[in-house]
Parts: structure tokens; sequence; C-alpha cells
């Protein structure tokens, strides 16, 4: 078995790629995916072990016989009902044999039976993130398979945007935002089997940002706290409508006499222009220039952010410290109605695990409480479960004897911003 | 219905047998010698009645002549059973013309009545003769018009050789060959031969396995299957399409035993096949014979008609993964 990453294929396989996705190959690999009317089957299990039963087959009146059988690989097992696993998955012949322990005869070649132990096989398309419009994409795949019997026959790409492909690791350029589903059929061979893999997967396409990541780029290189590491930077461009703000899906959204809105954010940190108003008589390209030199001017300046409220030992009620903080992040939000937050409120390691959850869940519903008394929507405030997410900020563990100011650090509330569906 | 059964057995030797040589006993019985002992000897020895009568049928589309060819004709040597000293007589005679094979006595188990019908055509008696021990002697030649036409075995004609130990009670082991040449054994192309009684000598070692090939035609429903003389000396199983080695009774010493066996639709119009499974005795000789419902003597061909049967098995199977409980 080879876990292979198709993403670095071998030569051979790009020669063959490239003759085979040529004119019949590939049209015959796209007829084999329209007509493809099977599950999406991504994993087969090896059935590396077979059951051989030839009970029915007994019938000696009374005679005692040895059923052996040679496996095909160097394994003799006797009985009636055996059992055997191989370790290598091909193409082997069991060979039924018998021996009279009396008279010592062996008689050969009883019966036989084919018998194709096939290996496992799995296919995972790699996904694709943060894919932005007009940037072209690599689309690969890993795929575990046996790859000395099978061989990969065809490859199929439906990348969900009406187009097609028959290369192993295509690159693809999607124009428009949206969520794409994405279809991949791959059809092995060995010289007796034939097998086909299917998988899928979904992709958010994003417009492109005119400033190829300028804002991102200065988002991921702020010096953030641990528990913001993970999160990625995102920017959108937004178009504002008597309904609200709404992404950019193309470049021929971008029309004049509208507002527009840039965001940029990253776990707590935020970068936003603000409504920009283009002038009627604005085209694409004033507008895409309008856009990049505010953004220019955004990265100039330091990102906004919701700080963390942090608690003293079993407080379970706002100081006026909080509050004070808390009407920034509410002010803050009112000015992005476009935005959420989500609300992550732990305790220290020490003590019961349950009872600082239940202190958790008090403090969240305090803050929360006090955001929607304040204007908040409700609906705008997600606050995360704290049997699950009882996120550490340093090496604390349960149980373990922390310093004070360690401990503080976990005693707090945090805000990560995300964007309203 | 006779003659059908007569033509089907016609056809399937047309069908099958041109390829293989035409010793007898025949290689794939797996048996070196038949065995006929003197008119003296004693049963015990494995030998019920002192004869043994063998037909060799030649197909209509042979016309060239044919030889009998008798391996170590003479009763002394090596390869012969002595009981103290080489004392016996035997002779070989070979019949031809009509009722040969179709007069009933000829076709019984026990040579009574007129077994020896038809034209005498060949006759000679051996004793301890040196000059033929270990070697092949020749009949013939003989035309194959000779040969009687029987309507139950159609398309051929049929020579009926009969082995008679006369005197003494010695042992007499040999081999026939049907020839086209009388110096070397040439088969003669889609002959066959049949017995209705098998006397054998088995082999020594433990563990082999003799076959001889009753054709059962497509009336019969059971069989009964008599064998004597066998000692116990291993197993005696009957292997076919739909049988897979049902045990069958066997004998003792100086004893007959016979078993009753249901055939099924599927052995019908087959070769079945006796397994004689030895577990060591030395010097052991047999007989076989077996009767359908009708106590019909069933013919034991030297050639398996349609091959040696092969037993159908039922492999039941299952794939499953390694961690399946």
């Amino acid at each position: 078995m080879k876990n292979k990453r198709i993403g670095s294929v071998l030569m051979c396989l790009v020669f063959w790629s490239v003759g085979y996705s040529q004119e019949v190959g590939c049209e015959a690999a796209k007829s084999g995916f329209l007509r493809f009317d099977g599950a999406c089957i991504s994993k087969i299990a090896s059935n590396n072990c077979v059951n051989l039963d030839i009970t029915d087959s007994y019938d000696f009146e009374g005679k005692e016989f040895v059923f052996v059988w040679d496996m095909g690989d160097g394994t003799t097992l006797e009985g009636l009902n055996i059992d055997h696993c191989y370790e290598k998955p091909g193409p082997y012949v069991a060979t039924l044999s018998l021996e009279d322990p009396i008279t010592k005869a062996t008689i050969k070649e009883e019966a036989s039976i084919d018998i194709i132990i096939k290996g496992s096989f799995e296919l995972i398309m790699e996904p694709l993130e943060d894919v932005r419009t007009n940037i072209a994409e690599s689309a690969s795949f890993l795929l575990d398979y046996p790859d000395s019997a099978y061989q990969i026959k065809y490859t199929y790409w439906d990348f969900g945007d009406g187009t097609f492909s028959c290369e192993e690791t295509p690159d693809h350029i999607y124009e428009r935002t949206g969520v794409y589903y994405r279809s991949l059929l791959i059809g092995l061979e060995s010289d007796i089997d034939r097998v086909t893999l299917c998988a899928n997967d979904s992709v958010r396409v994003k417009l492109a940002d005119p400033t190829a990541g300028m804002l991102t780029d200065k988002l991921d290189l702020l010096t953030m706290d641990s528990r913001y590491i993970e999160d990625k930077s995102i920017y959108f461009l937004l178009k504002k409508s008597s309904a609200g703000y709404s992404e950019v899906e193309g470049m021929d959204d971008l029309i004049g006499g509208i507002n527009y809105r840039i965001v940029a954010f990253r776990g707590n940190r935020i970068y936003d222009s603000g409504d920009i108003t283009m002038p009627s008589d604005s085209d694409q390209k004033s507008i895409q220039q309008t856009i990049s030199d505010k953004t220019k001017q955004l990265a100039d300046q330091e990102p906004l952010r919701l700080d963390p409220l942090f608690f003293e030992l079993d407080q379970n009620e706002l100081s006026r410290k909080m509050k004070k903080s808390l009407d920034d992040h509410i002010e803050l939000l009112e000015n992005l109605p476009m935005m959420k937050v989500e609300l992550g409120v732990y305790t220290t390691s020490g003590g019961s695990f349950n009872r600082g959850v239940a202190l958790s869940i008090k403090r969240a519903e305090l803050i929360k409480q006090y955001m929607v008394d304040e204007g908040v929507e409700k609906e705008r405030i997600v606050v995360t479960n704290p049997n699950t997410s009882r996120s550490l900020i340093n090496s604390c563990l349960t149980g373990s004897d922390c310093d004070y100011v360690d401990e503080s650090l976990n005693r707090r509330a945090d805000f990560k911003l995300k964007m309203r569906r | 219905m006779r003659y059908l059964r007569a033509y089907l057995v016609g056809t399937f030797l047309t069908l099958f047998l041109v390829t293989h040589g035409q010793r007898i006993p025949n290689e794939i019985e797996n048996i070196d010698y038949l065995v006929t002992f003197g008119g003296n000897a004693p049963a015990s020895w494995g030998d019920d009645d002192h004869i043994q009568i063998f037909f060799f049928l030649i197909p209509n589309e042979f016309t060239e002549p044919i030889y009998l060819r008798v391996f170590d004709p003479d009763v002394g040597g090596t390869i012969d059973e002595i009981k103290g000293e080489w004392n016996s007589a035997h002779r070989i005679s070979i019949f031809g013309g009509e009722g040969a094979h179709s007069h009933p006595d000829a076709r019984k188990v026990d040579p009574v009545g007129e077994f020896k019908s038809g034209n005498l055509l060949a006759s000679k008696v051996f004793r301890d003769n040196p000059e033929f021990d270990g070697k092949w002697y020749t009949f013939g030649p003989f035309n194959p018009v000779e040969g009687e036409e029987d309507p139950e075995i159609p398309n051929g004609r049929i020579f009926k050789v009969i082995m008679e130990g006369l005197q003494g009670d010695d042992g007499n082991l040999y081999q026939y060959f049907l020839s086209a040449d009388p110096d070397v054994n040439e088969e003669v192309e889609g002959s066959n031969a049949f017995t209705y009684e098998y006397s054998f000598r088995l082999p020594v070692a433990s563990g082999e396995i003799s076959h001889i090939y009753p054709f059962i035609d497509k009336n019969v429903v059971s069989i009964t299957q008599h064998n004597f003389d066998f000692d116990y000396d291993g197993e005696l199983v009957i292997y076919s399409v739909s049988k897979n080695r049902h045990k069958v009774k066997k004998s003792a010493d100086l004893k007959w035993a016979s078993s009753m066996h249901e055939i099924t639709p599927e052995e019908q119009n087959t070769t079945i096949e006796i397994q004689i499974i030895k577990q060591g005795k030395p010097n052991n000789n047999m007989v076989f014979f077996l009767r359908n419902q009708y106590e019909e003597v069933i013919r034991f061909y030297s050639i398996p008609i349609g091959g040696p049967p092969r037993y159908k098995y039922q492999v039941n199977l299952k794939y499953y993964q390694k961690d399946e409980d």
C-alpha cells in the first residue's frame, strides 16, 4: 500500500495524464462521470480475510479425511471451515487437498477457488482554503491504494461551475464568488479488477482582494494572543443595499452609485473602511482603484480590537471597568452590523471542573445580557460551550498548581469576530 | 432402450478415448497388473474364480490388423506370485465373431455356461516359461472385422480375451496391450477395453490410490458393489460428480462384501470412480464388480468414458475485514 500525494506526481504519471487528458480518454472519463449513478464511495476497506466453507460438501459417510487448504500465499490450513487473512492484495488461488490419516494417502487439487484481495482504497480531496475569484488554485487529492496491483486509469474533476478536467492536478480559476460543489471521480484498474472512487467537497469562493492581501498580510503579521493564532485572516469587500451588506460576488458587481465597505479581520482584530461611496458614473476600473487606495490607507492604521475581559477569582458580576470595556465593544459592533461576535468565557484550571464550567456559564450570561440590554441583537452574540471549549492560554491544566498571573489570564472572556451570513 | 444406451456409450467412446494409451490395466488406474491364479489356488489368495475376461472394442474406423500383446504371460520369474513351487498353467484365449460379447453367459460375473462364446481366434497355454518372463507376447494379427458387432455397443467390433488359470496355485500377474503393431505397443486409436469383473493386484505402498471406472448409464438408479478379499487393506470409496468419496463396505480375507448406493441424476450417463486407498498390505489382490438395480452387471472401462469424474465441491467464499467480529 502506498499513500500517494498526487500533488507531487511522478513524471510518468504526468506523461500519462497529459496523454490521457486528450480527446478520447477524457471524453470517455467525462461520459463515465455523467453516467456514474452509484453511491459516491471514497473509502473501501480492505476485505483481506476470507472464510472458506465446504461443509456442504462433506459427504464421506463417516470417513474422516483431513482437508488441507493451500491458500496460495504459502499458508496451509486444515478444516472444513477455515479463515485466513492475506497480508498483501492480489489474486490468489486456494487449492484443496485431502489427506487420509490412516493410509496417509494425499489427494491433491480436489478443488480450487479464485480469491481476489483488493486491499484498501481511500480518496481524499485536499480542501481548498481562502479561494478567491480569478486566482488559480491547484486541485489535488490524496489517494491510498494498492499501487502494486492497481493503476490509475482516469481522473475526472467536476469543479461545480460547469467546468471539468481530466488532469490529475488541474489548476482551476473560479470567476465568481459563491459555494461550489466539487466532485472527483477516479478509476483504477488491475489485471482483474476495476475500482471507482468518488469524493465530494464544497469550496467557498470569495472575491479576490484587489490589493492582493495587503490587509490580511498585515493581520497575519500581528502578534496575537495564543488563543487567536489559529484564526485565519479574512478579507471581504461588501456592497450596501437596502437589505444591508452583502458580499461582492464578481468584478461585474462593481458599479457606481452604491456604497462599498472593506472589512478584514482575524480573531478579535478588524480593519473596517466604513462606507465608501462611489459616484454613479464610476466605472469598474475607478472603483477598483478607489478600493485599492482605501485599503492602503487602512493598512497604515492599527486594526480595531475587542479586548478580553479578565475576572477576579470567583467573580460572578460585571465590574464597572468591565462594563466600560463592554461599552466600547458594543459601540464597535454597532458600527459593524455585518459582524457578529463569538463569546468564550473561561475560568482558572484549579478547583472543580464542573464548578468552573458553571461559573463560565454565569459570566457569559452576564456579558451577553449586558450587551443585549445595551442594544446588541441577541443573535449576534454566540456563546461557546465552556464544557468543550474551556481553552486555557497557558500550560495550566486542571488540578495543577499554577501561579496567579497565569490563572488570571485564564479567568477571562474572549471575543472573536465573525461575518454574519 | 438398450440400443439408446449403447449409442450413448459409443458416442462417448468416439469423443473421449482417442488419445489414451491402451494398456490394461491403464496407467490412470494406478494398477500395475491383472491377476489370475492357477485353478487349484484357494480363493483366499484374491481370485474367486481363476478366470479373467476382458473385452476389447475396436472402432469401425480402424481397419488395419490388430494384435493383442500380453506382458509377462508366463507363470514364473520375478513378477508373478509364487506359491511353493512354480506349478501353474494358464491359458489365454481370444474370441471374436457372433456371441463373443452378446452371448448372455459372456457378460456374467461368474464364468459359467457358454462364457467362451464366439469364434476362437487364438489360444496359448503358458507355464513357467522363462522366455516369456517379463516380456511381451503377441497374438495376431487379427482383422478387426473378426470381432463381434454387438448393437449394445455400436460403432465398433468386440474381441474377448479370457485368461484361465488351468492348474497349479501360483498367481499370474500380467498386462494387455491392444496394439496396431506386432513388435511394439502402438495404440489402436479410439479403442477401449472393459470387463464385468475386475481382478487385479493392488499397489503395495500405503497411501497409494487405485481407480477403476464403471460407466453409469441413464437408467441406473442404484448400484450394488461387490468386492472380494480386500483384507480391510485401506478404504474403498465411490467418487463421482455428486459423491465425495462415499464409503463402501469392504471385504475381509476370503470374503465378499457388498453395499448398495443410490445413483443421483447427475451421475447418470457419467463415469463414476471406485477409489481404492491402500494401507500397505503386500501382495494384495482383489476382485470387484457392480450390479445395477436390475441385477445387470456394470462395465468397468479401462479408459473412463468422458474422463475421470470430478466432484463438484460447493465452496462458500466470504470476504471480510480483519477486525470484523
